[in-house]
């Protein structure tokens, strides 16, 4: 009786997996960084008018001359974006930064990754600049440390100074309101409080 | 193989130090991934297709002064992932992640960090899928286990299955005796119907006949 019904287990078996694959992309990896410690780093700035920097002063504390320093983003919470001109989907990912820098306390830091400076400016004054401070990544040195793959990718990371959050891919408007809003309010409460 | 040759023609067509541009970059990623049908990529290890490392090579010639650092790091671009194209090893990608991530093995060999180390930097960066060959843990012993299991449960069926189908013929089966045996009123009635198909079997002929 249990060997008549085996290939039916092994149908039903096999067929899950295969059901579950559907939905699983398989370009979007896991990252080990998740609640773990983000990486420090300095870098420099890319130069804007000075009228585009929004939310300047949340991240006053990292900026130093030229330079960004991470360290200074300690005790609260931050969205990291990495993005380049050159990157399509960013381009269809920009509007839910927009949104999201008007909706939520949490500063947005651009990573601007292996980017023309001057193809960089010209592509935030097209598309809107969501960013406290746009980060100069010519070499991809701190996208390496991130563990960065493609672009864009983005992290959102705690008061604890910890990744509590992270997304491959451009951000469309479900995963804006279901995951990383309530999050990085959630995050800025506790930071708050 | 083809997902080799598309690889290492991509990376001979760009140099490696370019920034990419956002549609070739994408388009040919789409290409290889579209091409690559060959097994899961968890389960390739990098020597399958070490082969082809050789001859396709898609990095550029790197000068070592030492032949050892030379061997060690093309060893190592051989056993770690191209996070992009995902199915090809460091050395086969044109990917410029790879190229970036082959900078960052060389500078670490000539540096003489041990492979321990520059394990810990990439894994630690992109997780456990950046190996080719994943180390035998708690999330990857399925995969490792996996098939010899699925292989036991197939090989284990069909021995089950084949002892049945041999004792289902009525033919003397040592083991069924006991069985037989201890039911002796099922022994009738198999004999009945034993009978009962002779009967039969010796009406046939005379069944076209007539």
């Amino acid at each position: 009786m249990i060997l008549r019904l085996l290939p039916l287990a092994l149908f039903l078996g096999v067929g899950f997996f295969l059901w579950r694959g559907l939905s699983l992309d398989p370009s979007e990896l896991p990252s080990p960084l998740i609640g773990k410690a983000a990486p420090a780093f300095t870098v420099a700035t890319l130069d804007r008018e000075p009228s585009a920097a929004s939310g300047a002063e949340d991240v006053a504390g990292a900026l130093a001359g030229d330079g960004f320093d991470s360290a200074g983003m300690a005790g609260g919470p931050w969205l990291l974006n990495v993005w380049a001109s050159w990157c399509g989907p960013c381009i269809q990912e920009h509007p839910q930064l927009v949104a999201f820098e008007r909706e939520s306390p949490v500063p947005v830091v651009g990573l601007n990754y292996k980017d023309d400076p001057a193809e960089a400016r010209a592509w935030l004054v097209r598309h809107g600049d969501p960013f406290a401070a746009v980060l100069a990544d010519a070499d991809g040195a701190v996208g390496l440390d991130y563990g960065v793959y493609g672009v864009p990718e983005t992290f959102l990371i705690g008061p604890d100074g910890r990744v509590a959050w992270k997304h491959v891919g451009p951000i469309d408007e479900v995963t804006l309101r279901d995951e990383l809003l309530p999050l990085a309010a959630s995050l800025a409460g506790e930071a708050g409080a | 193989m083809r997902a080799n040759r598309v690889g290492a023609r991509r990376g001979a067509a760009r140099p490696r130090t370019s920034g990419s541009r956002g549609g070739v970059w994408i388009g040919a990623a789409a290409l290889a991934v579209l091409l690559v049908a060959g097994p899961p990529p968890a389960a390739v290890p990098g020597t399958a297709w070490g082969w082809s490392a050789k001859a396709f090579a898609a990095e550029a010639v790197v000068a070592f002064d030492d032949e050892a650092d030379r061997d060690r790091y093309e060893r190592l671009l051989r056993e770690y992932r191209c996070l992009k194209c995902q199915n090809q090893n460091l050395s086969d990608s044109g990917a410029s992640l790879a190229g970036d991530l082959r900078e960052q093995i060389r500078t670490r060999v000539v540096a003489g960090d041990d492979d321990a180390a520059i394990d810990e930097y990439l894994v630690s960066r992109y997780g456990e899928f950046v190996r080719y060959r994943p180390r035998f843990g708690t999330q990857t012993a399925l995969l490792w286990i996996g098939p010899f299991a699925l292989l036991a449960i197939g090989l284990g069926a069909g021995v089950v299955m084949a002892r049945r189908g041999s004792s289902g013929d009525g033919a003397p089966v040592a083991a069924e005796t006991p069985a037989a045996g201890a039911s002796p009123a099922g022994g009738g009635a198999e004999r009945e119907r034993l009978d009962e198909a002779r009967r039969l079997l010796a009406d046939e002929p005379r069944g076209p006949a007539s």
